[in-house]
C-alpha cells in the first residue's frame, strides 16, 4: 500500500470511528450561594448558625481540609421569633459560627423562628423553622433471647462469637412530627459489639448502639426495634460476658425539614461511590441559599435491664 | 400527466339498477404483485372515495350507474377510467411505478390523495420511495431515523436510542411489524434501527387521535409491514456500504400464489476497528438483522402471511487508559418477532384479519469498573420480555360514508427483569433468584367512522382493556373520538380526543450511558399509566403542487408515570453488599407521578415530483411532577426540547442523479448535573448521630436542571443511478454531520487526587458522531 493510499485510509477511518472528548469550561449555571447549617435545640446553652460559601462542583480544587472551608465571617445574621423578638448573632472566630447565648434569646418549643443573613456583597438568605414541642420521657420494655456461640474460621484463626437479641419496645407520646429514636445499650465487656442495622460507636469503656431509623409510629405511639448484641473474640474464655446493665432510650423530635435534609444527605453519602446510582437531590429549606435551618427537642430515659 | 385510460368491462345486471352496490378489490404493484397500502380509490361524480388497508383491500359502496374512477398511490402512476357498475363487483387494480422525470408533471386532484380528505389526525406517512432516497447515517436509509426529523418526533439526543413522540418517554410507542410488537426497534446507540427499509412495504406513524384498533401504549403507533415478495418473478438487490451490507431476495414459490421475501443486513466494522484503536482503549460492535415473509394467496378472498424479524447486537468496550478506573462493558441484545396472519374477505363488505403474534426481547448488560483505591463495581442488567398474542380485526364497509371496525386481542406477557449492583463480588457469585412476572392483557374494541354531512365526518369508538396480574384485574374503558370538517376547498379542521392505558414500563437510568433499560409490568405496587390527549389541527392540500400543509396543537396528561427514586442504586435495597433475594425488589425503588406535554407543530410536505421533501417546526413543552422527586416540584423531562426545526429536500437533478440535503436543529435537552458543592459543617454535638458531620456534598439544583447546548447538523447526499437491461445500479455518496458539529452526547466530571489532599475536578464533553462520509453501492436485479 502506498503512503498516499494509507494516509487517505487513515484519515477516512479516523473520522469514521473517532469520538471527540474535550474539556469544557461549563459552570452548569452555578451560582455562588450562602450555605447555612444550624440545628437548634432548647436544651443547648448556645445557639449556633454556620455560614459558608458553596463553590463550583467542577472547580479545580476541592478539599475537605478544615482550613480550606470558605467560612463567611462578615455577614449580618439575625434570628426572630413569632413575637417579633429579634436578636443579632455574633461571629465567634473560635467556633467559626454565628452564635447567641440561650440566656439572651430563648427557644420555646412550638414557636416559629426566622433566620436572616446578609453578606456585604449583597447575598441574602431567609429561612423559617418550627421548634418541635417537648415530649414526655419515653418508657421501654425489653425482651431478650440468646443464641449459642458459633465458631467462624478465619484465614488465620477461629473467631468465637455469641449473639443476644434484645427486643426493645419504646413508648412515648407523639404529636405527629418526625422522631429519631436511639437506644444505647450499656454493658462492660469491651469485646462486645452491638448493632441495630446501623452504626456502632464507642463511649469510654462501654459500648452503645443506635437505632437511627426515623420512627414511624403505630397508633399506640410504640416503636418496636430489635438490637442484636454480638461478642466476637479470639479468646473463648473472655468473650462471652453478655450481661447488659441498662439501656438508655433517647427520642429526638424533629420536623419534616430536619428529616428530609438528613435523609437526602444519607442517600448522597451512602451512594457517593456507586457509579450506577440515581442522582440524589440535597434538600434545603433556605430561601436564596443552601443547607438547613431546623430545630429539635430531646427526651431521654434510662432503663435498668432485668433479665 | 401520465394518464392511462382503461375501461373496466363489467357484467350488467339490470335488476340491480338503483340499488346500493359494492365495489371491492385489491390494489397492487404491477411488477411485483405487492399489495399497496393507503392507495386511493376516488369517484369524481359524487366525490366519494376510500383507501386500501395494509393488505391492499378496499370496499366502496355506490349506487348503480356509470362512474369515472381514479386509482392512485404515492410513487405510482394514477390510473383513471370509466366504471359501469350494475352489480356487486370485485376487481384487482395494478399500478405502475412512476418514474420521476425532469419534465414538469401535471397533477390533477383525482390523482392526489390529500390529508384533508382523511379523518385521521397526527399521522405521518412518508412514502417509502422518499425514505429510501434519504440517507440518514452511513448511507443507511432508515425510516425510524428519518421520522425523528419530523414534527413531534425526536431522538433522545446524539446516539441515543428511542423515539420520543410529543414529549413522551421512549416506552410509550407501539411499534408493530406485521402486527407483532417490537420492544427495542434500534441497534446500539440508536444509530440504526432494526428495520431494513428495502424489506418494507409500508410505514407510518400516528402521534395522536389513535384508532380504537390500537392500544397498550400512550404516545404513538408505528406500523410497518414487510414486503410480501414478488409474485411474478425472482428479483432482489445487494447493497454494499462502509458500515453495513445487505441483501434482499424475493420471488414466487408458486407463481401468483405463494411468494417469499428474505432480507438480511450485517455490520462488519468490528472486524477491523480494533486495529485503529489504542491498545488500552478499544471496543467492538456488531449487529445484524434478518427479515422474512411468506405470502400465500389461498383463494381470491383469502390470503395467509407468515412474517418474522430477528435482530442481534453485541457491544464490548475496554478502557484501561487510566489506572484508577479500569472499565469493562459488554452489552448484548436480541429482538425476535413473528406473526402468522390470515386475511379473508367474508363478504363484499366484511373484511377479517386474524393474527397470531409472538415477540421476544432480551438485553444483557455486564459492566465492571475497577478502582484500585476504592472498590470494584459490578453491574448486570437483564431484560427478558416475551409476548404471545392472538388478534382478530373486522372491517365492515357499510357504505362510503360509514365504516365499522371491531375486534379483540389477547396477549400473554412474561417478564424477567433483573438488575444487580455489587461491590467486590461478582454478580454470578451472589446467591440470588431472578423473579419472573406474568400478566394477561386483553382488549375489545369497536369504532364507527361516518359522515354526518358531506363536510363533517366523525370517528367514534372505544376500547375496553382488561389487565390481569396475579389476583388483580383492572378493567379500563378508553373512549376515542375524532372529527374532520372540510372548511373550504382542500382545507380541513380536525380534532380528536383519545384515552390510552399502558400496563408496562421501561425503567431507564439517568446516570449511565450504556443501555440499562428494564421492561417491567404494572403490578399491585406499581400502577399502570394512562393518558388523555387532545389534538386539534388544520390541514391544507395543494393538489396541483402535491403539497400538504398541516398545523396541529396537542395537550397530553399522563398519570402514574414511573421513575426510579432519587438516590437509589437501581434495583437494589439499601445494603449494596449483601444482596438478599427476599429483600431485592425493584418495586420499592420506583415512584409514580404525573407528566404533561403540550405544543404545536407545523409540517409542509411534498410527497412526489422533481422537488420533494418537507419542512417542519415544533414548539413543545414536556414536564413531570412526582411527590418523591425534586422535592415535589415540577421539572422538565429529559426529552423536553423547546424548538425543533427540520428541512429535508430531495431534488432530481437529472434522470440519473438526485441530491438530498437535510438540516435539523433542536433546542438542548435538560440533564441532571451537580453545579455546586460545599463542605458540610456542624457545630452542634447534640444533633442526631446520623447527620454527617463533615465531608463534601454536591448540590443538584433539581432534576434536569441544566439544558445542554442546541443540537444541529447537516446531512447531504448524492445518488447516481443507471438502469440497464438486467440490473439497476446505484452509487450513493453521503456525508453525515457535514460541518462536523460536536453535539454533546454527555458530560462527566473527571476527578483526580483525594478528598484529604484536595481533588481537581474538570468537566469533559463527549461527542460521538463527528463528520461521517460514506459510500454505498447497490445493485437491483
Amino acid at each position: 500500500m502506498s503512503f498516499k493510499t494509507f494516509t487517505y485510509l487513515a484519515i477516512f477511518f479516523g473520522l469514521f470511528f473517532s469520538s471527540c472528548i474535550k474539556e469544557i469550561n461549563e459552570d452548569f449555571d452555578y451560582q455562588n450561594k450562602i450555605v447555612v447549617t444550624s440545628y437548634l435545640s432548647s436544651n443547648d446553652a448556645v445557639f449556633r448558625v454556620e455560614l459558608i460559601q458553596n463553590f463550583r462542583a467542577n472547580t479545580k480544587h476541592i478539599s475537605e481540609n478544615y482550613e480550606d472551608i470558605p467560612y463567611i465571617i462578615d455577614a449580618i445574621v439575625t434570628i426572630k421569633n413569632d413575637f417579633g423578638d429579634e436578636r443579632q448573632l455574633i461571629y465567634d472566630a473560635n467556633d467559626e459560627c454565628y452564635s447567641i447565648d440561650s440566656a439572651s434569646f430563648h427557644l420555646i418549643p412550638g414557636l416559629n423562628y426566622y433566620l436572616n443573613a446578609t453578606t456585604p456583597d449583597g447575598k441574602k438568605i431567609t429561612a423559617k423553622m418550627t421548634l418541635p414541642p417537648k415530649i414526655q420521657p419515653p418508657t421501654l420494655s425489653i425482651d431478650s433471647s440468646s443464641s449459642p456461640y458459633t465458631i467462624t474460621d478465619s484465614i488465620y484463626y477461629p473467631i468465637y462469637s455469641m449473639k443476644k437479641d434484645l427486643e426493645l419496645k419504646v413508648n412515648f407520646s407523639a404529636s405527629g412530627d418526625y422522631y429519631f429514636v436511639y437506644t444505647t445499650v450499656f454493658y462492660s465487656n469491651h469485646y462486645t459489639t452491638s448493632s441495630t442495622d446501623t452504626v456502632v460507636h464507642g463511649i469510654s469503656e462501654s459500648f452503645m448502639s443506635y437505632s437511627e431509623k426515623p420512627a414511624y409510629l403505630n397508633n399506640n405511639n410504640t416503636l418496636e426495634t430489635k438490637t442484636t448484641i454480638k461478642t466476637e473474640s479470639y479468646d473463648p474464655v473472655t468473650s462471652f460476658d453478655l450481661s447488659v446493665d441498662s439501656v438508655l432510650i433517647k427520642v429526638i423530635a424533629t420536623k419534616e425539614d430536619y428529616y428530609k435534609f438528613v435523609n437526602s444527605l444519607e442517600k448522597q453519602s451512602s451512594l457517593s461511590n456507586d457509579p450506577f446510582a440515581e442522582p440524589a437531590m440535597l434538600y434545603s429549606n433556605i430561601d436564596g441559599g443552601l443547607g438547613i435551618f431546623t430545630g429539635f427537642t430531646v427526651s431521654a430515659n434510662t432503663v435498668k435491664y432485668k433479665p | 400527466m401520465h394518464k392511462i385510460i382503461f375501461s373496466i368491462l363489467l357484467c350488467v345486471s339490470f335488476n340491480a339498477f338503483g340499488k346500493k352496490l359494492t365495489l371491492t378489490g385489491f390494489i397492487a404493484d404491477s411488477s411485483s404483485g405487492e399489495p399497496i397500502y393507503g392507495a386511493s380509490i376516488y369517484e369524481s361524480k359524487n366525490n366519494q372515495g376510500t383507501t386500501t388497508n395494509s393488505m391492499g383491500f378496499f370496499s366502496l359502496s355506490l349506487d348503480s350507474g356509470n362512474y369515472e374512477m381514479a386509482f392512485s398511490a404515492a410513487g405510482y402512476k394514477t390510473q383513471t377510467g370509466n366504471l359501469a357498475l350494475y352489480k356487486n363487483t370485485g376487481i384487482k387494480i395494478l399500478l405502475t411505478v412512476e418514474i420521476i422525470s425532469t419534465e414538469k408533471i401535471i397533477i390533477t386532484k383525482n390523482s392526489y390523495k390529500g390529508q384533508s380528505s382523511d379523518i385521521q389526525i397526527s399521522k405521518l406517512d412518508l412514502p417509502l420511495k422518499q425514505i429510501q432516497a434519504i440517507p440518514s447515517i452511513l448511507g443507511e436509509s432508515d425510516p425510524l431515523k428519518i421520522i425523528q426529523n419530523l414534527p413531534g418526533v425526536q431522538s433522545g439526543g446524539e446516539a441515543t436510542p428511542g423515539l420520543f413522540v410529543r414529549g413522551s418517554a421512549a416506552d410509550q410507542n407501539l411499534v408493530l411489524i406485521d402486527d407483532a410488537p417490537v420492544y427495542n426497534p434500534f441497534h446500539l446507540f440508536g444509530i440504526f434501527s432494526i428495520v431494513n427499509s428495502d424489506a418494507l412495504k409500508s410505514f407510518d406513524i400516528t402521534k395522536g387521535g389513535f384508532s380504537s384498533e390500537f392500544g397498550g401504549r400512550l404516545a404513538s403507533v408505528i406500523t410497518m409491514n414487510l414486503k410480501e415478495g414478488n409474485k411474478n418473478k425472482f428479483t432482489g438487490n445487494v447493497s454494499l456500504g462502509l458500515a453495513t451490507s445487505k441483501i434482499l431476495l424475493e420471488g414466487p414459490l408458486i407463481k401468483n400464489k405463494i411468494s417469499i421475501m428474505v432480507s438480511g443486513r450485517s455490520s462488519y466494522a468490528h472486524l477491523f476497528t480494533k486495529q485503529f484503536m489504542p491498545k488500552d482503549q478499544f471496543g467492538s460492535y456488531h449487529f445484524y438483522d434478518l427479515n422474512c415473509k411468506i405470502s400465500a394467496e389461498l383463494s381470491s378472498k383469502t390470503k395467509l402471511y407468515f412474517g418474522s424479524t430477528y435482530s442481534g447486537d453485541q457491544f464490548n468496550i475496554t478502557d484501561e487508559s487510566t489506572y484508577y478506573a479500569l472499565y469493562y462493558a459488554k452489552v448484548k441484545w436480541n429482538n425476535f418477532n413473528s406473526s402468522l396472519r390470515l386475511n379473508h374477505v367474508i363478504n363484499k363488505r366484511l373484511f377479517w384479519n386474524a393474527s397470531l403474534l409472538y415477540c421476544k426481547y432480551n438485553l444483557i448488560t455486564d459492566v465492571k469498573q475497577i478502582n484500585p483505591y476504592i472498590a470494584t463495581y459490578y453491574l448486570q442488567y437483564k431484560t427478558n420480555i416475551e409476548d404471545l398474542g392472538f388478534k382478530n380485526d373486522f372491517s365492515y364497509f357499510i357504505n362510503p360514508q360509514n365504516t365499522f371496525k371491531f375486534g379483540a386481542i389477547v396477549t400473554q406477557k412474561n417478564f424477567a427483569p433483573d438488575a444487580a449492583v455489587s461491590i467486590n463480588t461478582e454478580i454470578s457469585q451472589l446467591n440470588r433468584t431472578i423473579q419472573k412476572y406474568s400478566a394477561m392483557e386483553s382488549a375489545l374494541y369497536a369504532e364507527d367512522e361516518f359522515s354526518v354531512t358531506k363536510k363533517l365526518k366523525f370517528r367514534v369508538g372505544g376500547r375496553l382493556n382488561i389487565y390481569t396480574y396475579k389476583s388483580y384485574t383492572y378493567i379500563n374503558p378508553e373512549p376515542r373520538i375524532a372529527l374532520s370538517y372540510n372548511l373550504i376547498k382542500d382545507w380541513a379542521f380536525k380534532a380528536s380526543y383519545t384515552q390510552t392505558h399502558q400496563y408496562l414500563h421501561l425503567l431507564s437510568s439517568k446516570g449511565v450511558g450504556l443501555p440499562t433499560d428494564l421492561w417491567i409490568p404494572a403490578t399491585e405496587k406499581v400502577p399502570f399509566k394512562w393518558a388523555d390527549q387532545f389534538t386539534v389541527g388544520l390541514v391544507k392540500d395543494l393538489p396541483k403542487k402535491n403539497i400538504s400543509i398541516s398545523l396541529e396543537g396537542y395537550y397530553k396528561k399522563t398519570n402514574h408515570e414511573v421513575s426510579f427514586k432519587e438516590g437509589v442504586s437501581f434495583m437494589q435495597t439499601s445494603n449494596i453488599n449483601a444482596i438478599d433475594p427476599d429483600e431485592v425488589s425493584w418495586e420499592n425503588n420506583i415512584t409514580s407521578g404525573t407528566s404533561w406535554a403540550y405544543g404545536g407543530e407545523i409540517l409542509l410536505h411534498k410527497k412526489s415530483g422533481r422537488w420533494q421533501g418537507w419542512m417542519g417546526y415544533t414548539l413543545s413543552w414536556s414536564l413531570s411532577q412526582f411527590n418523591e422527586l425534586n422535592n415535589g416540584k415540577p421539572f422538565y423531562n429529559r426529552y423536553d426540547r423547546r424548538h425543533n426545526f427540520d428541512i429535508t429536500l430531495i431534488y432530481q437533478l437529472t434522470k440519473k442523479i438526485s441530491v438530498t440535503a437535510s438540516w435539523i436543529y433542536m433546542s438542548g435537552n435538560p440533564i441532571t448535573v451537580a453545579n455546586s458543592a460545599f463542605n458540610l459543617t456542624n457545630s452542634n454535638p447534640s444533633i442526631a448521630p446520623s447527620v454527617p458531620h463533615y465531608g463534601i456534598v454536591f448540590d443538584y439544583p433539581g432534576i434536569n436542571n441544566f439544558r445542554m447546548p442546541a443540537y444541529h447538523r447537516l446531512d447531504i447526499g448524492i445518488n447516481y443511478k443507471t438502469q440497464g437491461k438486467r440490473f439497476t445500479k446505484e452509487f450513493e455518496f453521503s456525508v453525515y454531520n457535514a460541518y462536523n458539529r460536536q453535539n454533546p452526547y454527555f458530560y462527566y466530571i473527571l476527578s483526580s487526587g483525594t478528598p484529604a489532599t484536595g481533588t481537581s475536578n474538570t468537566t469533559k464533553q463527549i461527542s460521538v458522531l463527528p463528520i461521517l462520509p460514506s459510500v454505498n453501492y447497490k445493485i437491483t436485479f
